[in-house]
């Protein structure tokens, strides 16, 4: 009769709750802690981690500061991957429009006003976030439903092209720095 | 959270008072003008105080639980629509909404708002991808550089359905809309009209179809408007499956001949006969959309040489009756197809067991999987028919009843 070896079994939800923490220093100086299932959401910080070798024993010494994102902006985006750690990984990305909900939390932290959200996907598409960029495009993409083109103009602050075509001339016609 | 200095009930004991003052100011002294006077002050004291009135209806709008549309129709009644900034409005009712009710902030010194322009490229995209095909028209027209960020992607659309029935209907049906065309039986001008509204859609830029299905029923020629339709496609179709019921050979090949090769990777097919069916077919299986395509449902009879279905990993033959010189090709298309992965057959008649034997020579079997649909009043048949099948390395994973009439209108299994 053989005897199997004993291994220690370590349940998912101890792992859960001794995550390896990362500190990340915002454009502002704001510092934030993040555990690892959630900065592995980042591919730039997840990236930058790997490559600056931390590891579990010296990550909270040395914060790693990102300087294209605000405070405000890396605040959100922390509560969304602490919030979103575990979740499965998506489908692989397609061209199909699927019927999508977003989900309540989410829709709570992205009311924000539209000038924010943008800053926030620019500072999401820098995080490298699929996730949150995903979740913000809709957010934007649903502000457009049923909306006339001069509605559209209205929300996204574009200029039609006849305005576009005269800033472009005047801006054109102003003489530069030097002249 | 403290309450806002203005309100309705100031703004109105304001007015009082001027109406009041108006009044007393006539009686006193007289005169037409002396109204008209006060009230162009008030109304420059009020044009003054107006950004602060819209600050006043957007906090109004929050706390009775309006979204911002509802607030900017709101103010869109009370004040003209240059007065109305839509980015100041959506920052104060996100301001309110987050229970700052302080009303004096002073944006001036705020750096330059970002607009959807600011965004990268990158982003940009990654919006549009995610609006639904039947908004990103409207936007296309919103300026030149939208327009050709949306012109340089593909919308694939789920399904495009072209039903041409003999009820007293015919229905043109996208995922998002429906139009249907009423009529006492097909009439031509209703089926043209439904081929118009498609060929309106399959012109516009950019534009893809998941699964595009054209029906007609059994006895109903239109070879005139489909030929119109197809000469006026001016781009070729984008079309992952494609699914002909009960057309004509000419239409099946016309139609293909419009859609993409590398896309297409299932074809569905049944057909009304028409004279020159099998030269037709001919000229179809040379074509490198047939080619090209994954799965192939077929009627029995249309087999012809073997080497026309090797690319093809999933097949469905439908069979009606059984012909000798089907049972070549069938059992050779079986033994011989090294990329067969799905072989469904459908017997839509009654075979005895002597000749499905004849048919299918278990030696010769060559497909890993294989669905059979028989019908359930003929169990006898079928389980000798499987005793024989499973002396052999077939793996029959399925075997379902059958529907006679849904087998008969083409249906798809499930």
């Amino acid at each position: 009769m053989s005897v199997e070896p004993e291994v220690p079994i370590v349940q998912v939800e101890e792992v859960r709750e001794n995550p390896v923490l990362y500190k990340i220093i915002s454009s502002d100086n704001h510092v934030f802690t993040i555990s690892e299932h959630a900065v592995k959401l980042s591919k730039t910080l997840w990236d930058l981690i790997t490559n600056l070798g931390l590891t579990a024993e010296n990550a909270l010494d040395n914060p790693i500061p990102v300087e294209n994102v605000n405070g405000k902006n890396m605040e959100t985006i922390v509560q969304f991957c602490e919030r979103h750690k575990y979740d499965e990984e998506e489908p692989e990305y397609t061209n199909y429009i699927r019927e999508f909900v977003l989900p309540e939390w989410d829709r709570q932290l992205l009311s924000i006003d539209n000038e924010e959200l943008f800053q926030l996907i620019l500072a999401t598409n820098y995080l490298d976030i699929q996730k949150l960029m995903d979740y913000c495009c809709r957010v934007i993409g649903d502000m457009a439903k049923d909306k006339t083109p001069e509605e559209l103009r209205i929300i996204y602050g574009i200029p039609t092209d006849a305005e576009d075509d005269a800033l472009e001339r005047s801006a054109s016609d102003s003489p530069g720095p030097s002249g | 959270m403290h309450l806002p200095t203005t309100s309705f009930a100031g703004i109105r004991m304001f007015l009082k008072i001027l109406w009041m003052m108006c009044w007393n100011f006539e009686n006193n002294f007289g005169g037409r003008c002396t109204k008209r006077f006060l009230w162009t002050l008030a109304k420059k004291s009020l044009s003054a105080k107006k950004p602060h009135l819209i600050r006043l209806y957007i906090l109004v709008g929050v706390l009775r639980g309006q979204g911002i549309p509802d607030v900017y129709n709101t103010l869109k009644k009370t004040f003209k629509v240059e007065d109305i900034d839509y980015p100041d409005l959506d920052f104060w009712y996100h301001r309110f909404y987050s229970g700052d009710l302080d009303m004096s902030y002073d944006r001036s010194r705020d750096p330059k708002p970002l607009s959807f322009l600011d965004l990268d490229l990158e982003a940009a995209h990654s919006i549009l991808t995610k609006l639904p095909p039947q908004d990103r028209i409207p936007i296309r027209k919103v300026c030149k550089s939208i327009c050709i960020l949306i012109h340089s992607m593909r919308t694939i659309i789920d399904n495009v359905w072209l039903i041409v029935s003999l009820l007293n209907e015919t229905e043109t049906r996208f995922h998002w809309v429906s139009v249907k065309h009423v009529h006492d039986g097909p009439a031509r001008s209703d089926i043209k009209k439904a081929f118009d509204y498609l060929t309106f859609h399959l012109n516009l830029t950019g534009y893809g179809i998941d699964d595009f299905m054209l029906s007609f029923p059994l006895g109903v020629k239109c070879e005139t408007i489909f030929e119109e339709f197809i000469s006026s496609l001016q781009q070729p179709l984008h079309v992952r499956k494609i699914r002909f019921k009960l057309c004509t050979m000419s239409e099946i090949y016309l139609l293909l001949q419009h859609v993409k090769p590398l896309i297409l990777k299932e074809i569905q097919k049944s057909y009304q006969e028409g004279d020159d069916d099998l030269e037709i077919f001919d000229k179809i299986k040379v074509l490198k959309q047939w080619k090209l395509a994954d799965e192939l449902v077929l009627p029995g009879h249309l087999i012809g040489p073997v080497e026309h279905y090797f690319y093809f990993k999933k097949i469905t033959i439908e069979l009606r009756e059984l012909r000798p010189e089907d049972r070549h090709p069938i059992r050779q298309l079986l033994h011989e197809s090294t990329n067969l992965e799905h072989l469904r057959i459908i017997f839509h008649r009654r075979f005895t067991y002597k000749k499905l034997q004849d048919l299918f020579d278990a030696e010769e079997h060559g497909s890993r999987q294989m669905f059979l649909r028989i019908p359930a009043t003929h169990e006898h048949y079928l389980i000798t028919f499987l005793h024989a099948l499973l002396l052999t390395d077939i793996n029959v994973i399925r075997v379902k009843g059958w529907e006679p009439m849904r087998a008969h209108r083409g249906q798809r299994l499930p």
